[in-house]
């Protein structure tokens, strides 16, 4: 197997991990990880159980270490906890509100944990409850909180001190649309005005491409994969994908006739992409046999295609119903 | 470099097809409505160029929150209404010897000389101060630590603000030790600073003199000494059934079924079996039995004192351990 | 579609005191795979409590399989349903737990244990058979639930966020099962915020705001419903003034936005026939392209429309 081109840049990197192992017990939750991670926004992918947890539970200086080590911003992990863990925001992904206090008390209290003076801690807070979206409710208590506020409520206690790095473990838990959409936005803009970094995890490969521009993909506590993600997307076949309205059997066919290769499902086809005859090529076919294409676009493999590829590669393919066959009696 | 699937193709990926899509028929149908609404506002992001304080500034704020919240409504720690009420009443009850003494340097003629004997300066009262069985020590002091300790640890287990701590640089030990220092805080207010203004009170009232003071002052230093070990020991108790449950109504009633019900079994048992060694498993009446031997009164028990102090240190020492291993164990992310 | 669709509502409304959940819905559902969309609020939750049978509807009626699940459990053998807001019981292990479930329905011991096998591993949990369930991670519980309203094999699945927390592995397995499902004559009804997703299993949507019941049926077939605004096709090609001139005098086309250079838009309110002539005019012309797209032919530009997000 040969190498992946590019990686990340790695001119100056701010957190750098040597050979990590953890083991609980007999189980090992990370097996020697080697990672370098630069400025901008990097997505953390891996099946649940990959060791993700784990990972950032050992950057933070949370936990002993089995073996090995690493640095985050120049600052050795094993013995540096808490000197990091003050220049990180942390954002949990279940409850971690007070659902007594006001927002604006929690994030000042947020902040003060970190060694704010009252007086800092309170203009932060009102600053950075502005910045969440959250001027009009801040001086509500949590447990009036939606689930979107509370999220956003979440990201202001983890920016009050405006860290270097933020880490984010699914941001988007339970968001409506509209505020994922807004929440992911946030996230971006800290990273383009605000310069600093977000170390994400998801589950929606959507939210992390909406983010990061670089991921590092966990499995079986080891890193497989890790690039940016339009170095990965070139790694995919290129395919024209086209949706036909109204005569998808007789387009396929003539496709085929014309000796294309053609995928389809449905509506659906997606066509090898061999240059500019390719579209040629379908559209004669569409004016052919009165097909209409209604889309037809080069299709951009996205985070979750190639996650699903190499998972594949991998061994570990996605099932269907027909596994979930054959029990006697039913 | 850690690729393991790098180098050539990653294959094509996969095609999927919406239900309902059919095999690219032209018709479809559908019926609908109408409903409008927006907003729009600037997100701009701000730094902050400010420098953190150390250590001790963290911690302070971890006590702050707990302790002012009692005194004020909003802005820290939410304690219920009710529970400031009662921790209002309690602290005035704990009061009531001073506004007796007040009345008794008041009155004159036989009144006096039992207002004196009550409510006056003597050993038994001042044991009575701290230790004193009823209301105080079975009622209001048990009540006052389960009211102060209840949800200090096991709020944060439930509302998983344990991860607001912990992401920060704020060890394990320094969350444990502020929680612990602001609940002993208040029982010390209550108990011990009452203890000192009824003294104070007893010798301004009385216009006692350096005699006086002379004299009582070693059983006054005693009393103060069990009244530290007492609030060292229900601030550990307490908080360590704080840690054990996940709401404050079951840590509040543990503690008082712990302190009062082994008080009452013990009891039971010294007036059916004529024996006091089960009063080794209360911890109120170890706290009493040393504080009899402190303030120079002769103790209510059978068995040596030296048993009673083993008891109470075991006591603690199980307090606390049981207390650090579940802030130990507090999570910060879960998988 | 027959006469006791999987799922009937007729002019259902539930109000809590002075707040409407839902306001005067009617619709059936019979077979295949309808999305159900709306923000927070809308009234799905509540519209799923009505389906189970844990509310009553302040008015109307609710008929899962032509019985009212308020009065008979019945409806129940055959419907799946999986919540996030579902507690289970932590202390049993994933195994007993859908096995009992299972055995809940009237299976035997043994079949319910076989299918309860089955349908743990199919949501990849075959590793955890036998660690209790409140060890699990919130991704793994999720899981739990797809199993546990798929064991008994429903004729029709109710499915409140049921991708939330799953890696995208056990997305795909599970947007297939719905699909495949789907076709096979079984009723899904499945309800998501991320509007991506619905878009990948379903064309048949249902989309509720503040209890309302905004549209019904296929996605495509509801767009082309909003003549207030019109279809727009987006091409980007080499040239797009030289390409624009080839449409502009024909018939479906009444307008032609320039974006830039090489990005155009058509208007039109005959989407069907201007895309019947489009692949022609594009040959003759000789322009080469690089895609044609209906930029707002999709679930987030259609709540836009009718909801009016900003």
């Amino acid at each position: 197997m040969g190498q992946l081109e590019g990686g990340f840049d790695i001119a100056n990197p701010i957190i750098q991990i040597r050979g990590l192992r953890k083991l609980y017990g007999p189980h090992v939750a990370l097996d020697g990880v080697d990672l370098d991670i630069g400025t901008g926004g990097v997505g953390i992918l891996g099946p649940n159980g990959s060791g993700k947890s784990t990972l950032f539970k050992c950057i933070l200086g949370l936990i002993r270490i089995t073996e090995g080590g690493g640095e985050v911003l120049g600052k050795d992990i094993v013995t540096m906890g808490p000197d990091i863990r003050s220049k990180i925001g942390y954002m949990a992904e279940y409850d971690s509100l007070d659902p007594g206090l006001t927002a604006v008390d929690q994030v000042r209290y947020a902040g003060e944990l970190l060694g704010m003076r009252p007086d800092q801690a309170t203009q932060r807070a009102h600053e950075v409850l502005q910045y969440v979206g959250l001027q009009d409710q801040r001086y509500r208590k949590i447990e009036t909180f939606s689930t979107g506020m509370r999220q956003a409520t979440k990201l202001a206690c983890a920016i009050v001190h405006d860290p270097q790095i933020l880490f984010c473990d699914e941001p988007t838990n339970g968001l409506d649309a509209s505020a994922r959409q807004f929440m992911l936005d946030t996230l971006r803009r800290t990273i383009s005005d605000g310069g600093g970094t977000v170390i994400m995890t998801s589950h929606v490969m959507e939210d992390i491409q909406g983010v990061c521009d670089r991921v590092v993909m966990l499995s079986g506590g080891k890193v497989v994969v890790e690039g940016r993600i339009d170095e990965l997307a070139r790694q995919i076949t290129r395919e024209i994908e086209i949706s036909v309205w109204g005569g998808a059997t007789k387009m396929e066919q003539w496709l085929l006739q014309h000796g294309h290769k053609v995928r389809r499902m449905g509506r659906i086809m997606r066509i090898e992409h061999q240059g500019d005859q390719t579209i040629r090529a379908i559209l004669e076919g569409a004016s052919e046999t009165g097909a209409q294409v209604r889309v037809l676009r080069e299709y951009e493999p996205d985070l979750e295609d190639i996650f699903l590829l190499i998972m594949r590669k991998l061994g570990k393919s996605a099932k269907s119903s027909s596994d979930l066959k054959g029990v006697p009696g039913k | 470099m850690n690729n393991i699937v790098g180098g050539d193709s990653l294959g094509e990926a996969d095609i999927e097809a919406a239900y309902g899509s059919g095999d690219g028929d032209l018709d479809t149908s559908a019926t609908v409505a109408t409903a409008p609404k927006g907003q729009i506002f600037e997100q701009i992001y701000r730094p902050w160029n400010g420098s953190l304080g150390p250590r001790w500034v963290r911690n302070y704020a971890i006590y702050r929150h707990h302790v002012y919240g009692i005194i004020s409504g909003s802005g820290h720690r939410r304690y219920h209404p009710f529970v400031r009420l009662t921790l209002l009443v309690v602290i005035l009850g704990s009061m009531t010897p001073i506004l007796m003494l007040l009345l008794s340097s008041m009155v004159s003629g036989d009144a006096t000389g039992f207002l004196n004997r009550m409510w006056g300066v003597n050993r038994y009262n001042l044991w009575g101060n701290v230790l004193g069985y009823f209301p105080r020590n079975l009622c209001m002091w048990p009540l006052l630590t389960a009211l102060v300790v209840g949800g200090l640890v096991s709020d944060d287990r439930k509302n998983g603000t344990s991860a607001l701590y912990f992401s920060r640089p704020i060890s394990r030990l320094d969350y444990a030790s502020m929680k612990w220092l602001s609940a002993a805080s208040v029982l010390a207010t209550v108990i011990l600073l009452t203890y000192m203004m009824y003294y104070s009170a007893a010798i301004v009232f009385k216009g006692e003199g350096w005699a006086f003071i002379a004299d009582t002052i070693p059983i006054f230093l005693g009393g103060l000494v069990a009244g530290f070990f007492l609030v060292f020991t229900y601030t550990s108790i307490g908080i360590a059934l704080s840690s054990i449950s996940t709401s404050r109504f079951t840590a509040s009633v543990s503690f008082l079924g712990l302190i009062l019900g082994s008080k009452v079994v013990a009891w039971l048992v010294e007036i059916q079996f004529e024996t006091t060694y089960i009063y080794l498993l209360s911890p109120y009446d170890c706290l009493a039995h040393l504080g009899q031997w402190l303030v120079g009164l002769p103790p209510n028990y059978d068995h040596p004192l030296i048993m009673s102090v083993v008891s109470l240190l075991a006591m603690n020492a199980a307090s606390l351990s049981i207390f650090a291993s579940r802030v130990s164990s507090l999570e910060v992310t879960r998988e | 579609m027959n006469s006791t669709p999987a799922i009937a509502l007729d002019h259902v409304s539930k109000w809590y005191g002075q707040v409407i959940g839902v306001n005067d819905v009617s619709l059936a559902i019979d077979g295949g795979v309808t999305g159900i969309l709306g923000m927070n609020g809308a009234g799905k939750s509540t519209l799923f409590k009505l389906l189970m049978g844990r509310l009553r509807p302040s008015n109307g009626s609710v008929k899962l399989f032509g019985t009212d699940p308020w009065e008979t459990t019945s409806p129940y053998r055959r419907v799946g349903y999986v919540s996030e807001s579902e507690k289970m019981y932590d202390w049993m292990t994933s195994l007993d737990f859908v096995s009992t479930l299972a055995r809940l329905h009237g299976m035997t011991r043994y079949e319910a244990e076989k299918r309860a096998e089955q349908a743990l591993s199919f949501v990849d949990l075959e590793g955890v058979l036998n660690k209790e369930i409140g060890k699990y991670s919130k991704g793994m519980r999720q899981r739990v639930k797809i199993a546990a309203a798929l064991v008994h094999d429903p004729d029709l699945l109710i499915l409140d966020e049921p991708l939330h927390g799953c890696d995208p592995l056990a997305r795909t397995s599970i947007m297939n099962v719905i699909r495949e499902m789907g076709s096979r004559g079984k009723t899904i009804l499945v309800s998501s915020h991320i509007l991506e997703e619905i878009e990948r299993i379903t064309e048949q949507i249902v989309i509720l705001h503040s209890g309302k019941l905004v549209a019904l049926g296929n996605l495509h077939a509801i767009r082309a419903m909003l003549d207030k605004h019109p279809h727009r096709i987006l091409i980007r090609c080499a040239d797009s003034r030289a390409l624009a001139s080839t449409f502009i005098d024909q018939q479906p086309v009444y307008g032609v936005r320039f974006i830039d250079n090489e990005s155009l838009e058509i208007m039109t309110k005959d989407l069907s026939e201007a895309h019947q002539l489009l692949p022609m005019l594009i040959l003759k012309s000789g322009i080469q392209i690089y895609s044609i797209e209906n930029p707002d032919d999709n679930l987030e530009s259609l709540l836009g429309y009718l909801v009016g997000d900003a």
